[in-house]
């Protein structure tokens, strides 16, 4: 007989319990009521299994064909299938409403509750300057302790390696793919990038620009005698402007009207003059590209004779203290 | 009687929280109908995709600057010397399925996210919704989208391609130009001169997925927080809008499924774009 009791008490409580959500009164409504609208519904219904599918399908794919324009369209269907579906919901399903409320305002009270409880806070210190002062001191020197071990991020006081190249008297001007420059292939109207031999080519200081010009028109500044044998020149490739590379060398195509040759940055058009030690002819570089001293060895190759007039690269405060090293 | 968190959630949920009274103010918040307030919408359905897609490829991508030689499945880079970071989203790009799906989207998302930034900027600027009280709202905003643009900047560099080498150039000469502290900033940045030390690398990567999307995160949260606190601005249509007053849809249950809607929506652009719109082809 237990399992017979068991099963009218069960049906005793669910009868009390119904009985009881019946006598609790609905309250009034907050959201107003609105008509069903079927067909919006069987719209939403079809948008949801065209995404039910795409996803079906971007996972079908992704096994059998993992093409990326089709599971990109794949996901795009789903997701835009899914989106449709909420805009028809927002539009023909939901009770569509507008609420009224007031912009919030300030609260002048409780503004001059805060500054009261702040200012009265503090009224049992006597010395106020002098104990901000001392907590500053803690404070600067605190914060001065926390940064500190930023300074191992990476050579603070050591700009040496900002002046570094890697040509040296002697170093043998190589072409990319490594075989020497040799004087009578340097034509003129032309251009040439060359690395020093053996050397990382990574360092910024390492691709130099060479260029020929006739000897007369050549305005090289003081110091610089003999640093380009039958007037071929080299520069830093790299621009001392932004750090781009020298990639564009302009040549007159009629020399008695148009200006005279220029290597020019492509970045910002700085337009540097190679026969005046490729002084800033234009643009907004700040110095001339630093200009390497060539020589032509008995082989008839180009060789460094010296290093840079000045640091490679874009300038830096104090860039003009050091010579390149 | 203990509550059931399944068959009554709002109660068990205010009894232990007393949320009750602002969840109900929350459903309610009026949102003003006019398209162009969905514009930072779109800017934050960007973001949100972007997190997503860039969570997959942090589990792909190698920021090391270590060199290799390539051998690997396309043909046209085989014995070429390059970078492990480079070799890594070269094979995400080309071997890992869906691969190249994902980093088109995060790419493409990264690109909608400032233009919507900017448009949004534009709705503000030329409504003059930025002025008081919502000030600071706006001046989050503006540096939302210089943290956009860095945190961009950082993505395409880290990548450690022709575009990244050029685009770090420049960086270093913008470092190394500030005033007096300029050579040692580029220094202290680049772990060295450029091209920067062999820490340079998982540098830019830690600042790219880690600090600049949590300070994004954060601006973004305290950005809403305070549009929430002030209210949206309206545009005047009746005489019921007016500068103390405030008209608009709730947000439950009229505003959700628009945005949710919207939600759904960029992202499925987001999406086509990356699988069907070629962007930053890396291995040319």
């Amino acid at each position: 007989m237990r399992p017979r009791e068991l099963f009218v008490a069960l049906l005793a409580i669910v009868g009390l319990a119904r009985r009881r959500r019946r006598r609790r009164e609905r309250p009034a409504r907050v959201v107003p009521p609105g008509a069903p609208s079927p067909r919006a519904e069987l719209a939403v219904l079809a948008l949801l299994l065209v995404a039910a599918l795409c996803g079906a399908g971007f996972v079908v794919a992704y096994f059998v064909h993992p093409n990326t324009q089709v599971l990109g369209a794949a996901l795009a269907g789903a997701l835009a299938a899914i989106g449709a579906a909420l805009v028809v919901t927002a539009q023909h399903l939901v009770v569509t409403e507008e609420v009224e409320e007031d912009y919030p305002t300030p609260n002048p009270e409780e503004q001059e509750a805060v500054a009261q409880i702040v200012a009265e806070s503090g009224s049992r210190l006597t010395r106020k300057r002098l104990l901000g002062a001392a907590a500053g001191l803690a404070g600067g020197a605190l914060g001065a302790a926390l940064i500190a071990p930023a300074v191992s991020f990476g050579p603070l006081f050591d700009s040496s390696s900002m002046y570094a190249t890697p040509w040296r008297r002697g170093r043998r001007l190589v072409d990319v793919d490594g075989n020497p420059l040799r004087a009578e292939a340097i034509d003129f109207a032309s251009f040439y990038t060359a690395f020093p031999e053996g050397a990382d080519r990574e360092s910024i200081a390492a691709a130099v620009v060479v260029v020929r010009l006739p000897p007369a028109t050549l305005r090289l500044p003081p110091g610089r005698e003999g640093w380009a044998p039958q007037g071929i020149l080299a520069y830093s490739k790299i621009c001392t402007h932004a750090g781009c590379a020298i990639a564009l060398y302009r040549t007159p195509k009629f020399a008695p009207t148009q200006p005279g040759p220029a290597l020019v940055c492509p970045c910002h058009y700085s337009t540097f003059d190679p026969a005046r030690g490729a002084a800033v002819e234009f643009g907004p570089a700040g110095r001339p590209l630093p200009q390497l001293p060539l020589t032509i060895d008995a082989a008839g190759e180009l060789r460094a004779a010296g290093n840079f007039s000045g640091p490679v690269g874009p300038a830096w405060p104090g860039v003009r203290s050091h010579p390149a090293s | 009687m203990r509550s059931d968190p399944l068959r009554d959630p709002v109660r068990f949920v205010d009894e232990r929280t007393g949320a009750a009274p602002f969840l109900r103010k929350a459903l309610r918040y009026a949102f003003p109908d006019h398209w162009s307030f969905l514009l930072g919408e779109v800017a934050l359905y960007a973001f949100v995709v972007l997190v997503a897609t860039g969570i997959y490829l942090t589990f792909f991508f190698e920021p090391s600057t270590g060199q290799i030689v390539y051998h690997g499945p396309y043909a046209p880079l085989r014995g070429v010397q390059m970078s492990e970071a480079y070799r890594s989203v070269l094979d995400l790009s080309t071997t890992v399925k869906s691969g190249l799906l994902i980093r088109q989207t995060h790419h493409w998302a990264a690109d909608v996210f400032v233009a919507a930034i900017v448009i949004h900027l534009l709705r503000i600027f030329f409504t003059g919704a930025f002025r008081k009280p919502r000030e600071l709202t706006y001046v989050i905003g503006v540096t939302l989208l210089f943290t956009a643009l860095l945190e961009g900047y950082l993505g395409y560099s880290i990548v450690d391609d022709l575009l990244s080498g050029m685009g770090l150039a420049i960086g270093n000469g913008v470092a190394l130009s500030a005033p007096v502290v300029g050579g040692a900033l580029g220094r202290l940045l680049w772990d060295g001169p450029f091209p920067g030390g062999p820490a340079f690398e998982p540098r830019m990567f830690i600042a790219h997925v880690l600090l600049l999307p949590v300070l994004l995160a954060t601006l973004i949260g305290a950005h809403l927080t305070l549009v929430a606190a002030r209210h949206h601005t309206q545009f005047r249509r009746d005489a019921r809008t007016t500068e103390r007053r405030v008209v608009g849809i709730p947000s439950f249950p009229g505003q959700a499924p628009r945005s949710l809607g919207l939600l759904a929506l960029v992202a499925a652009l987001l999406f086509a774009l990356g699988g069907l719109v070629q962007i930053n082809p890396i291995w040319l």
